[in-house]
């Protein structure tokens, strides 16, 4: 009798559970993760996959409707948003966090601040050495996310200006990747979502402005941006749920905790 | 041989410089009229490699350079000049910008370039055959030219006009001064609804013998979850003769990586003439193998209005590799 109870039990575990999958930016990973275990624990019934990818996978996945929510650290691109359309998906983004792109460095090196005409120059190739912009570490490595990314694609519009990115840059897969990399590297250049700064790289101001909470939220800073989850047609049902979490005072805290910055 | 060690030579230079290559080969086995007695049919079945594209992109904003070459095993090949090695598309894109603010990705295309016309655009062969406009030879793919594309604000479709030389991208240049003119828009009203029209004019042939050739096209396709449908009217009008043709299809997707599929196209080149009509018949598989592996078998029956044509069948299996 027992094991028909369990077996039961399970059978209608099964039948009830919620399933709801999340794929994308690898910014929005660690809130998307953190939120889901809690949303989880509050609600044993729901069961939440959380995948990486970069923004630019989490679309075409929501395109084709292998995800419920996309996360992306960009806006959708009016390509995307015509092949969505095209296949009968009705895209609605929900900006969930506020962040900046923080530019890093090897914590050895002197610099403090670079302009986005530097950046540009270093990120294309046209500067190479240290020296020429009042760093320390002679021959400069630069660090990038991969194309996939929806933190390159605002770093390439914001900086870059869509100028080729130079062949000797190390394209990496991670926002970790990147951190770990400069970290491991004296004459490193790179960038990483806000949330990922940690002790053992540099972050340093652009144009003068150092990323933090205040430049961020006033959009003073010039690489801030805003992190999107995407669903086909105003969220519903758990999508739903689970986005007003994030929304909420309890989500937000995660926001912050994760080291982005809540919308409110 | 020539054309082999040419390609070769491209690829390793492009590689050298770091472009992207990337791209796709077709191996196919065809069965042709799998139930006519063996002894009135020749080729009764044979292996070939449709296509073998080999593309490079390379882009210095606000211009990207990009190329096709196309390898080809023609069907029935018999002999090593069989081996067919070609330049698909070779083109400069040039994202205007301007326009871009109020049009997305609006851009002026020069060199070979894909004719954006009707059905034959959005065509990425789910069944094995061409699209109805390549199929009744009236339409070529791509073709030598300038084109202005781009997209309408919020996803709402897309627009292109063309200027062409207008005999298709095998052969370079024409007889006249005269140019073949392209436009094509398509709107998507609501999501999973997109209308489209598309209307080309050409004069081909040497200055003494100029003939008016003008096609039309208009269609829908409707895509709601699992299922897509399209349709299509294509007519055309080459001097005092007019042709009008219909293609539906259905794509029926029973889980992620296998779906069945349907087609079925009626065309006659001259409705003044009669028993000069066919109609082709298709029924299909498709299977996800891998993310670069698909397979495809179709069974495809093509019925002559003229009864003393006899029917043609075949039986298709088809691997699409990408890479």
């Amino acid at each position: 009798m027992k094991k028909i109870i369990i077996v039961g039990l399970l059978v209608f575990g099964f039948v009830f559970s919620q399933k709801l999958t999340i794929q994308g930016s690898t910014t929005v990973l660690p809130i998307a993760q953190y939120a889901a275990e809690v949303y989880m624990d509050n609600n044993p019934n729901a069961d939440i996959t959380v995948r990486g990818g970069g923004s630019g996978t989490g679309i075409a996945s929501l395109i084709d409707r292998s995800t419920d929510i996309a996360n992306s650290s960009r806006p959708m691109k009016t390509k995307e948003i015509k092949t969505a359309r095209e296949k009968g998906i009705n895209p609605v983004g929900t900006v969930i966090a506020l962040d900046g792109i923080a530019v890093i460095v090897h914590p050895g090196n002197k610099i403090a601040n670079i302009s986005r005409q530097n950046l540009k120059a270093i990120f294309t190739g046209k500067i190479t050495r240290w020296e020429k912009v009042g760093g320390s570490g002679s021959v400069i490595v630069v660090v990038s996310r991969d194309a996939a990314s929806g933190t390159f694609e605002v770093f390439n519009e914001k900086v870059l200006e869509s100028a080729k990115l130079t062949d000797a840059a190390l394209m990496l897969a991670s926002n970790l990747e990147v951190c770990r990399t400069v970290e491991q590297t004296p004459g490193a250049i790179g960038y990483i979502g806000f949330g990922y700064v940690a002790d053992k790289v540099k972050a340093i101001k652009v144009d003068s402005i150092m990323p933090n909470e205040a430049t961020v939220k006033n959009n003073s800073y010039p690489l801030s941006r805003p992190l999107y989850v995407y669903t086909d047609g105003r969220p519903k049902g758990m999508a739903k749920d689970f986005i007003d979490f994030i929304l909420s005072e309890p989500g937000q805290r995660i926001v912050k905790e994760e080291g982005f910055i809540p919308i409110k | 041989m020539k054309q082999v060690i040419l390609m070769f030579l491209l690829v390793a230079m492009l590689s050298f410089a770091d472009a992207p290559i990337y791209g796709y080969f077709w191996f196919r086995y065809t069965y042709d009229n799998p139930m006519a007695p063996a002894d009135v049919v020749n080729n009764k079945n044979f292996f070939s490699i449709e296509r073998g594209y080999i593309r490079w992109k390379t882009s210095t904003a606000p211009v990207s350079v990009s190329g096709t070459i196309d390898i080809t095993l023609k069907a029935k090949a018999t002999n090593a000049s069989d081996w067919n090695v070609r330049l698909k598309y070779a083109q400069a894109d040039w994202l205007l910008p301007y326009v871009t603010m109020y049009l997305p990705e609006t851009k002026l295309t020069l060199g070979v370039q894909k004719v954006n016309f009707g059905i034959m655009e959005l065509w990425e062969y789910p069944v094995i055959e061409k699209s109805i406009e390549e199929v009744a030879n009236k339409m070529s793919s791509a073709d030598l030219g300038l084109g202005l594309t781009g997209l309408l604000p919020a996803g709402y479709g897309d627009f292109s006009l063309q200027v062409f030389n207008g005999l298709g991208y095998t052969k370079a240049t024409e007889d006249n001064f005269e140019k073949a003119l392209c436009g094509n828009l398509a709107l998507i009203p609501v999501p999973g609804i997109m209308l489209r029209g598309s209307y080309w004019k050409n004069t081909a042939g040497p200055d003494s013998m100029l003939v008016e050739e003008n096609r039309y096209a208009g269609g829908l396709k409707l895509n709601y979850r699992l299922v897509t449908i399209m349709g299509e009217y294509f007519g055309t009008k080459d001097g005092d003769v007019t042709g009008a043709g219909y293609m539906g299809f259905i794509e029926v997707a029973l889980n992620r990586g296998l779906s069945v599929l349907g087609r079925y196209d009626i065309w006659d080149v001259d409705q003044d003439t009669d028993n000069d009509a066919y109609r082709i018949m298709i029924g299909g598989v498709n299977y996800r193998i891998s993310d670069v592996l698909v397979a495809q078998l179709n069974y495809q029956r093509k019925k002559y209005e003229d009864t003393a044509e006899e029917d043609e069948d075949k039986v298709m299996l088809q691997l699409k590799f990408s890479y």
